[in-house]
């Protein structure tokens, strides 16, 4: 009964998630509408008046509502013929093309809303501001990092059933308190480092990416891990088979865990990655890898070679940004394990929903953004045969659900500090994989 | 009566021919001069040459002429935009647009000199706008471009879209689906080149378009009055640009591709279920009973 309800409550939120999702996609469109038209009569307008600057900067603000980036600079482009080397107005001009991505123009406009004469300081220091990133975006190799160090309470760290007793192959048998749910604190650290080198091929790179998760716990240090893994390759523009906004990469993975001080797996493997964006505000992400696994075995994980295998993942992601401040994220995934013995293979497949709202809660415009990010989830995994330990009939099939929020609070440019908070609920009918889980975390996280 | 029918049936053909000839009709009016640096003029498809200032409007067939200090803008009826420096030379040689549908043909001849094109909505379609040069012809889809055309030499700027096509004199083909490329070209003998050369565009080339194609102090593109520093900054504008705070602002950048099992789920999908307790890994003191030898 508590299963139940605890299913129908997870659906019912997946529910929310989902038709909340398709709400505001409906809703989007009708709003931009109004604006386009009011737009289409500010241009006739124009038409007529080219020279008023009442309607000219008008229709400028309104293109840039709508996301037409282009007719706002035409539009300014005639108001600094209008008044050449008018510095605010080079600052904007400097901003919309770094908005588009054109960082040489940019750069332009910034360095000569500088070099005018009585050019007011706050131009001088927003445009400097803007340099420096222009500069960056421009260089050949650009690097960047994400580091979150933290302290995290788990109501179930070793993922373990609530019960003591459980049956198997019909038998109740009795959990050694090791075996049975348990609640700890412990140290976390998640990194990330990406890096890319411009081959000056448009848009061709070549790409370095890592990502690495620690935990130590106080008490069940049995789960103590570190688990990274990098992948690398070259990244093409897909714009030469005339497949536009559209890229491809094609990466090796390495990857190694240790667990409980020893060493645990080491995986080597090929992955490709192809990201496309039809439009400005969606993106599409398909993904498939195929990663060969070796573990080890040690005095407390004996048959851990068992697990040796292959695994093949494809992972499918739609983003849809519906404001600039507001993004949201539907994706599906399937994977399948070959492993050495057959109640370890498996076929899993799954969705998730995640949305991101970046909010100004103090109404400071000059402030950075927090950025709420909730997310929410389901996994099914069958597996092949039996395994004779539980069941001598019966295959092991897990249903898995998970919601889960983090907030980002920056702190600084480089330092914010953030909470996580998840529940887990797996269901199986392999009753030591039957469990739930609550974790919360508070840390801070460093970006540069 | 066999004369007044046939006269009756050129002009019914000639005034229902005149419904299907809309869009060319259309092109008397394609669009205005929305700012203008003495001195330029134009000469009409009738062969008379007048000043051109601003407001004028733009005529298919009209060939446009900047003097040492000239500088125009053309706002077309679809939004797009041309602006041609000094001592350039354009024609507009068809002009079609279908408000309704977003679609329509926008091709130019340029002679000489430095232009800027910013595409409107009939930049989005493909093969929808070309700009006719002595070293060959470009298509310019979804975007922005600077040209700069020297007799046998032409140099071709992408700043924003999805291609920049150029098609040679000898079926030559090269493109840009990058943008901050440029495209060089320098014709020898007969319809070859010596140099058709695609690469980043330079600080310097940037520059030399941007120069090129800003007014000079003293000129006012031929408005009443011109914008201050003041006027730019309490305008509608700032609010959804300048005044943006920077972190808010994402350029639009080539997303990376080569990616690693995301940060915030790396533990799940990297160290689960493997990482479960599991009577075959785990020590034999999982039951206290143990069921496996």
């Amino acid at each position: 009964m508590t299963r139940q309800f605890k299913k129908t409550k997870m659906i019912a939120l997946a529910s929310m998630l989902v038709f909340g999702f398709g709400s505001v996609v409906k809703a989007a469109p009708s709003k931009s509408a109004n604006l386009q038209a009011e737009r289409q009569q500010l241009f006739n307008k124009m038409m007529q008046q080219p020279d008023n600057l009442e309607i000219g900067f008008s229709y400028a603000a309104l293109s840039v509502r709508v996301g037409d980036l282009e007719g706002a600079v035409s539009t300014l482009e005639r108001m600094l013929i209008f008044s050449p080397g008018l510095p605010r107005l080079q600052l904007e001009l400097g901003i919309l093309y770094y908005r588009l991505g054109n960082f040489d123009t940019a750069r332009s406009y910034f360095n000569d809303a500088m070099s005018g004469t009585g050019t007011p300081s706050e131009i001088i220091s927003k445009a400097q501001e803007y340099l420096v990133l222009v500069e960056k975006k421009l260089k050949r190799f650009v690097w960047s990092t994400n580091r979150f160090v933290g302290l995290r309470w788990q109501s179930n760290a070793n993922s373990a059933p609530g019960k003591s007793t459980i049956l198997s192959q019909g038998n109740p048998y009795t959990l050694t308190g090791k075996s049975v749910k348990k609640s700890d604190f412990s140290f976390v650290t998640n990194g990330n480092a990406h890096m890319e080198y411009d081959l000056h091929n448009q848009g061709d790179k070549i790409e370095l990416d890592y990502v690495d998760f620690g935990t130590l716990h106080f008490n069940q240090t049995r789960y103590d891990a570190l688990v990274s893994e990098l992948t690398i390759g070259p990244s093409f523009n897909l714009g030469r088979f005339e497949i536009d906004k559209a890229f491809a990469g094609v990466y090796g993975i390495v990857n190694g865990a240790l667990l409980d001080g020893k060493t645990y797996f080491g995986t080597l493997g090929v992955g490709t990655r192809l990201v496309a964006r039809p439009q400005d505000d969606l993106e599409l992400v398909v993904k498939a890898e195929y990663r060969q696994q070796w573990f080890n075995n040690t005095a407390r994980r004996r048959n851990a070679t068992d697990r040796n295998g292959d695994e093949f993942r494809g992972v499918g992601d739609v983003k849809y940004m519906f404001s600039p401040s507001f993004a949201g994220l539907i994706g599906g995934r399937v994977s399948r394990a070959d492993r050495k013995v057959s109640y370890y293979d498996y076929w899993e497949y799954g969705g998730r929903v995640r949305f991101d709202w970046a909010l100004s809660p103090f109404e400071m415009t000059s402030q950075l953004p927090w950025v709420l990010t909730a997310s929410a989830g389901y996994l099914h995994r069958d597996y092949d045969t039996p395994d004779p330990v539980v069941s001598l009939t019966k295959t092991q099939n897990d249903n898995e659900y998970w919601a889960g929020g983090i907030l980002k609070v920056p702190l600084s440019k480089s330092w914010a500090f953030m909470p996580k908070v998840e529940y887990r609920q797996v269901n199986s009918n392999n009753p030591v994989r039957d469990y739930n889980a609550f974790t919360a975390t508070i840390g801070v996280q460093f970006s540069r | 009566m066999k004369i007044f029918s046939s006269v009756f049936l050129v002009f019914a053909t000639v005034w229902v021919m005149s419904f299907f000839a809309m869009p060319a009709m259309a092109s008397s009016n394609i669009g205005v001069t929305a700012a203008v640096n003495k001195q330029a003029k134009s000469t009409l498809p009738s062969g008379r040459v007048r000043q051109v200032v601003l407001g004028n409007k733009v005529i298919f067939k009209e060939r446009i002429d900047t003097s040492g200090t000239g500088l125009v803008q053309i706002l077309f009826v679809d939004g797009s935009t041309l602006t041609v420096g000094a001592k350039a030379s354009l024609v507009i040689d068809e002009y079609v647009y279908d408000p309704a549908k977003g679609r329509g043909k926008l091709a130019v001849s340029f002679g000489k000199g430095v232009m800027r094109f910013i595409g409107g909505k009939i930049s989005k379609n493909k093969d929808s706008v070309t700009v006719r040069t002595t070293v060959g012809t470009v298509g310019i889809r979804g975007g922005m471009a600077n040209i700069f055309i020297d007799g046998r030499k032409g140099v071709f700027s992408f700043l924003y879209g999805h291609e920049l096509i150029f098609i040679g004199l000898g079926g030559q083909r090269k493109r840009i689906y990058q943008p901050g490329y440029t495209l060089l070209v320098e014709r020898a003998g007969g319809n070859g080149y010596s140099r058709l050369l695609v690469r980043r565009t330079k600080r310097g080339e940037t520059e030399f378009f941007q120069r090129k194609l800003a007014g000079k102090r003293g000129q006012r593109g031929g408005a009443r009055r011109g914008p201050t520093n003041a006027f730019v900054a309490n305008g509608p504008l700032p609010p959804y640009n300048s005044q943006i705070p920077l972190p808010r602002i994402k350029p639009k950048t080539n997303p990376s591709t080569v990616k690693a099992t995301p940060m915030p789920v790396i533990e799940n999908d990297l160290l689960d279920p493997s990482n479960s307790i599991d009577p075959h890994t785990y020590d034999n003191y999982f039951f206290y009973n143990n069921p496996y030898p």
